[in-house]
């Protein structure tokens, strides 16, 4: 590999991180905001302008509190246990195209940082990791609160994932490989050729799963903070707590990400040839990538405060009796399908 | 699922096609070209999982200089009271490491059997335009013989939560045969 490549890749690389923990601070301010007006509140607004700058305050507070670790505490695993939780979420993003191409230096630059041809193996296999931060947060502290915490994230796992695999299953049988630009390609065209136009049923499994996925209500059971005052967290106090927080920010806009890959074309913009319009078209891929996840963004904050908790049995029941047949189904119609005009 | 995933992928490069990844055309996504030549594909497969390498030393930056620097601007005075495991004020009452009943033990152990199917759906699902009719035909009788098996445990109750409509209840259920039924919450 030549010197230049390997900048190209460095650069792609920060610039992702970066943008990925920018937007994380967007959207804590986001949230906070939103579901202020949401609630007839104003939310925070003193520091900086609009009280942009409050993630930053935030995070500076978080650096300057005391880090306690409970006696009772398992110490090695304590520690460890955000970072097995904020690690793959901050990795996800690596495998996710941004945008079409760009021709820098008379070479063309693929706007995705890594186009591993297991793309969407990748992300599931990650976001199953996260899962163990959460129990083992749990039951590393001794607490009531945290082992309860972080054995409903384990049912909730067991309830949700299926479904959702299932759910990409049917897109990999449209797209017939599981790297994400191939999932892209088989969705250019005008937008009628999306994925949620062909496979609405996956997308409403997916979606429901994708919350699940992300400990947002309506199934954040795992801090559920009315019944086990923090959940998983309880225990945990200054920067610990706050790669908690940021990990479930990067897990939502990974999600995000995911669900505009798969099913609303990626950084398709409709109507347009994006590759026939040179760097202009690559800027508006990029755009419209951003702005479908913003949409979908938003939608985490909107589902917050529409919809009331569930209990977990209710979670269990949802994704065994519900979503599972139904993604199943799916699979068999599309499969039929697909053999029926592949036939003719 | 991580770690069949894993599995999995680690049988994937071999992938009929691999798109030119030198060039990484995405302006020309349709196209694929067939590749002969593997160590050109096993390169870019070095690549693009080294950058994710990258990746990782970067998350793994990101989680512990924080902590390093934190050590240092931090005060740190704990006492044991600060140090107690919290119980809404009250003094904690022994250690949450006890056994208790977790409930979904069963269900558990059949999430691991619907998830090594997942893991088998994958693969069939990205040849499953070439294969056609008999990939279709196998994976049905494949996927019947495991719902068959969902059909059981769900009439079985081993599904529910609270197992009152326990018909033939034994072993572990033997226990609720006689209770009445309660009004079914909706």
């Amino acid at each position: 590999m030549d010197l230049l490549g390997f900048i190209i890749i460095l650069v792609k690389v920060l610039v992702v991180f970066a943008a990925t923990m920018i937007t994380v601070m967007g959207m804590i301010y986001a949230e906070r905001r939103v579901s202020a007006f949401m609630q007839g509140r104003l939310g925070p607004n003193r520091v900086g302008p609009k009280g942009l700058l409050q993630p930053i305050a935030d995070g500076i507070k978080f650096f300057m509190k005391e880090d306690l670790i409970p006696s009772g505490a398992d110490k090695p695993i304590f520690i460890l246990a955000p970072a097995i939780l904020l690690i793959p979420a901050l990795m996800t993003f690596a495998v996710i195209p941004f945008g079409s191409s760009i021709t820098i230096f008379g070479r063309e630059i693929a706007l995705q940082v890594a186009d591993v041809n297991v793309g969407i193996l990748y992300i599931l296999a990650l976001t199953s990791i996260g899962v163990y931060g959460i129990v083992l947060a749990g039951w590393s502290s001794n607490s009531k609160y945290s082992l309860l915490g972080g054995l409903r994230s384990s049912a909730q796992l067991i309830s949700y994932e299926l479904a959702m695999g299932l759910a990409v299953v049917s897109i990999i049988l449209l797209a017939g490989s599981l790297r994400l630009n191939d999932i892209i390609a088989d969705q250019q065209g005008y937008f009628l050729s999306w994925n949620v136009f062909k496979q609405p049923l996956a997308f409403i499994i997916f979606l429901v799963a994708v919350y699940a996925e992300t400990n947002r209500l309506p199934f954040d059971l795992t801090e559920a903070e009315q019944e086990l005052v923090g959940g998983y967290h309880t225990e945990y106090s200054s920067l610990k707590f706050a790669m908690f927080f940021l990990a479930e920010y990067a897990n939502m806009i990974t999600a995000a990400a995911l669900t505009v890959t798969l099913f609303f074309g990626g950084w398709d913009v409709p109507l347009l040839d994006e590759s026939s319009l040179g760097l202009l078209g690559a800027i508006l891929s990029v755009l419209s990538f951003i702005l479908k996840m913003a949409f979908f963004l938003f939608l985490f904050i909107w589902v917050r405060w529409t919809f009331p908790r569930f209990r977990y049995d209710q979670l269990m029941r949802l994704g065994w009796k519900v979503l599972l047949p139904l993604a199943l189904v799916n699979i068999f119609l599309t499969g039929g399908y697909l053999t029926l005009t592949a036939m003719k | 699922m991580g770690i069949a995933f894993g599995l999995i992928s680690g049988s994937f490069p071999s992938e009929k096609y691999v798109r030119n990844s030198i060039s990484l055309s995405c302006g020309n996504l349709k196209y694929y070209s067939k590749f002969a030549d593997s160590k050109r594909v096993k390169k870019s497969m070095y690549r693009d999982f080294g950058t994710i390498f990258i990746f990782i030393f970067l998350g793994i930056v990101l989680v512990y200089v924080p902590l390093l620097i934190q050590k240092l601007v931090a005060p740190s005075n704990p006492n044991p009271d600060k140090l107690a495991t919290y119980e809404c004020g009250e003094e904690s009452e022994g250690s949450a490491w006890v056994q208790f009943n977790i409930r979904f033990y069963v269900v558990a152990l059949i999430f691991l059997i619907f998830d090594v199917e997942v893991v088998f759906l994958f693969p069939w699902a990205v040849v499953f335009n070439e294969l056609g009719m008999l990939a279709f035909v196998e994976m049905a009788i494949f996927l019947i013989i495991l719902l068959i098996g969902l059909a059981y445990v769900w009439k079985k109750s081993d599904l529910d939560w609270v197992k009152y409509n326990v018909k033939y209840g034994r072993g572990r259920y033997a226990s609720l045969i006689e209770k009445p039924k309660p009004v079914q919450e909706s």
